[in-house]
């Protein structure tokens, strides 16, 4: 620990000394350990467990098998993952489509409005996923204000409600990422050196096309990032399909959730969960290799 | 209210702010009873003790209120009761603190599955019979045996039965088919648990009886019947605290529902109608488990044999709105708790050997038909 407050010292007297083996080392024990006893360990557990042998009357026993697996080969599972793969796809497309030209303009904003935004922001994320999930509920519900209020005016027939449904899961979804991803964008969107903009401005380039045909290339990789992010987030989703949709809109999550806690069967819910991480895991490797082929190009 | 789930199913998984409510408050009050049973306590005061878990909510409530005293007037042991949430988190850490030689308990309430899977992780102690002269009180089926011994003796029953707001659906329906009847669309709020009563619903009312479920054919006959439940089916509960809030506020109409807290639903001022169709309503039980690394065997006796006296099952009748699990000709019930608490058709028993043998494909079928 010692090294450590070391390495912080001297990084604030001058980072060069940062470069120094040792203090790097020192730095990197804490999170290292903690990567290792909190990822690496679990992830081995979790395939550990998903070799088990399940015993249908009771719980399981350690062994090792491909049985959970096998049962993973059915239309259900491709069903699911292939649902919350759209799922995670649509939201992050609404997601970064509203956050990013959202960061944009607040970073154009004089600073105290800056600051009001970013407070706003920061103040929505401390509201419970739970709660946020629950007033979505109560909203589109029968009895609720929204469902209501179209009612009123004859958009929706009386008694009707506005979940549970895929539109219900998706929106309350992109309410909960949103605030996250206008913050991802902010600190890139706000070192954009705005001399960039003022030259596109002086050879005549209307503030949308500045916007389109410099700004978004030059944030191509924070946007792709923004979208995986989303997409990872999403797609273990697990209150909001659970509480806003039908069972047809069920997550993965849910799935896993179904398999362990309610069969009882926890080495089918760990070949579930391995087979996640490596379909993410794929997913990363083949989002990397497009997108370094069209800057290959490019 | 119920706050926790009893069926050997699914926990509360933050679905219905109650049945998550539960949740939160069932899995605190297991760490802390986790965290007593590490510090050793139990025994501090003297005298003879014994720690009592059952689901929180009204039924922990109703019987550490007007059930357990007596057992104490009686037999001077001292009962701790505590809540216990249900489900397989319960079940798993149970099972680890009793290998580590602390349970947080020395009997617990458990349904029939977890039961079973105590009983192969070697988790429960088995009773004495001839210890509990009252086990005569009881019918065989409510009594859970290994080839070693007594393994579960049962606690206290509750129904699944068709719950109806009255306004909406009228006249009152006197048959499962009204479920599947084509002018209720998303009118319902169905046992969403994989391997659930709405198994036994559909083998009672289409087929020959739950018997069909222990074959895997059997099994898929009934789903296939059960898919025609979907287009009526606005919500799938699976903790019944979502059921409870959506009976409540209006969501659905009906559908099928735990017969007690219904009643208290009612009895709260709530404009409910609990049906037994005459397919009959499923009926299933808890049973008391014993834990075998609590000491107090002699104590879980007393507590047990106590327990399945008539004066204590007519309490649980009365208070908790539960049917008593002992022969009906013990029992000195008035008409009104009679009426609430017995079927006046012939329930239908929840098929465990179906679980026991096929659990893994009756969960499997039923969340293929309701995901796609």
């Amino acid at each position: 620990m010692t090294t450590a407050d070391v390495a912080i010292t001297s990084q604030a007297s001058g980072t060069r000394r940062i470069g120094e083996p040792w203090v790097l080392a020192g730095l990197l024990t804490a999170p290292g350990l903690y990567i290792i006893i909190m990822a690496v360990v679990p992830a081995f557990l979790m395939v550990q467990l998903s070799l088990a042998h399940r015993e249908v009357g009771g719980l399981w026993s350690p062994g090792f098998e491909l049985t959970q697996y096998r049962q993973l080969a059915t239309p259900l599972f491709a069903r699911v993952m292939g649902f919350s793969l759209l799922l995670a796809v649509a939201g992050a497309a609404i997601c970064v489509s509203l956050a990013f030209p959202a960061a944009y303009f607040i970073t154009r904003m004089k600073r105290r409005a800056q600051v009001a935004w970013l407070v706003f922001l920061l103040g929505s994320l401390s509201l419970s996923e739970v709660l946020i999930v629950f007033a979505f509920q109560v909203l589109l519900s029968t009895s609720g204000t929204l469902a209501g209020a179209l009612s009123a005016v004859g958009l929706l027939a009386p008694g009707a409600s506005l979940y549970p449904n895929f539109p219900a899961v998706l929106s309350c979804l992109v309410y909960l990422l949103l605030p996250y991803v206008i913050l991802y964008f902010y600190p890139a969107l706000s070192q954009l050196d705005p001399e960039v903009e003022q030259a596109a401005a002086t050879m005549g380039a209307s503030r949308f096309s500045t916007f389109t045909s410099v700004v978004l290339p030059m944030m191509r990789g924070q946007i792709l990032t923004g979208v995986l992010l989303v997409v990872i987030f999403t797609f273990g989703a697990y209150l909001t399909p659970l509480v806003l949709g039908r069972p047809p809109q069920w997550t993965v999550a849910i799935h896993i959730s179904n398999a362990a806690m309610g069969a009882g069967n926890v080495p089918l819910a760990a070949a579930y969960a391995v087979a996640v991480v490596v379909f993410m895991v794929a997913l990363l490797a083949l989002t990397r290799l497009l997108s370094r082929r069209r800057g290959a190009e490019a | 209210m119920g706050t926790t789930d009893r069926r050997g199913g699914k926990a509360p998984s933050g679905q219905g702010l109650i049945g998550r409510r539960g949740l939160l408050l069932g899995a605190s009050a297991a760490g802390l009873a986790l965290a007593a049973g590490c510090s050793g306590s139990g025994d501090a005061g003297g005298g003879r003790s014994l720690r009592v878990s059952s689901y929180g909510g009204n039924f922990e409530q109703a019987l550490r209120d007007h059930i357990y005293p007596l057992f104490t007037e009686a037999t001077g042991i001292r009962v701790e009761s505590m809540p216990q949430p249900a489900g397989l988190q319960f079940l798993l850490q149970l099972i680890e603190a009793n290998k580590a030689g602390q349970t947080p308990m020395d009997l617990c309430i458990s349904a029939p599955v977890d039961v079973m899977r105590g009983n192969a992780a070697g988790l429960w102690r088995t009773y004495d019979a001839d210890r509990i002269p009252n086990l005569a009180n009881l019918p065989d089926s409510y009594l859970t045996r290994r080839p070693d011994g007594l393994a579960a003796v049962g606690a206290v029953g509750w129904y699944f039965t068709m719950v109806t707001n009255p306004q909406a659906i009228s006249p009152t329906p006197a048959s499962w088919t009204e479920l599947w009847a084509p002018g209720r669309r998303n009118a319902w709020g169905l046992a969403g648990t994989g391997a659930g009563p709405m198994y036994e619903v559909t083998a009672a009312t289409y087929f020959d009886g739950p018997e069909m479920l222990n074959t895997e054919a059997g099994i898929r006959a009934c789903v296939a019947k059960m898919a025609g439940l979907k287009p009526n089916t606005r919500l799938w509960w699976e903790s019944e605290g979502t059921m409870q809030t959506a009976l409540e506020n209006g969501e659905v109409q009906g559908g099928v529902y735990f017969a007690d807290v219904a009643e208290t639903l009612i009895q709260s001022g709530a404009n409910l109608e609990v049906v037994f169709p005459r397919e009959g309503p499923v009926i299933d039980f808890g049973s008391w488990c014993h834990p075998s690394a609590s000491t107090k065997t002699e104590e879980a006796h007393e507590f047990i044999n106590f327990m399945l006296t008539p004066q204590a099952q007519n309490l649980i009748a009365s208070r908790m709105n539960a049917p008593p699990l002992i022969r009906p000709e013990l029992l000195t019930l008035d008409d009104t708790v009679r009426a609430k608490v017995t079927s006046p058709t012939t329930p239908i028993a929840t098929n465990l050997e179906a679980r026991r043998l096929h659990m893994d494909l009756m969960v499997q079928e039923f969340s293929q038909m309701l995901a796609s």
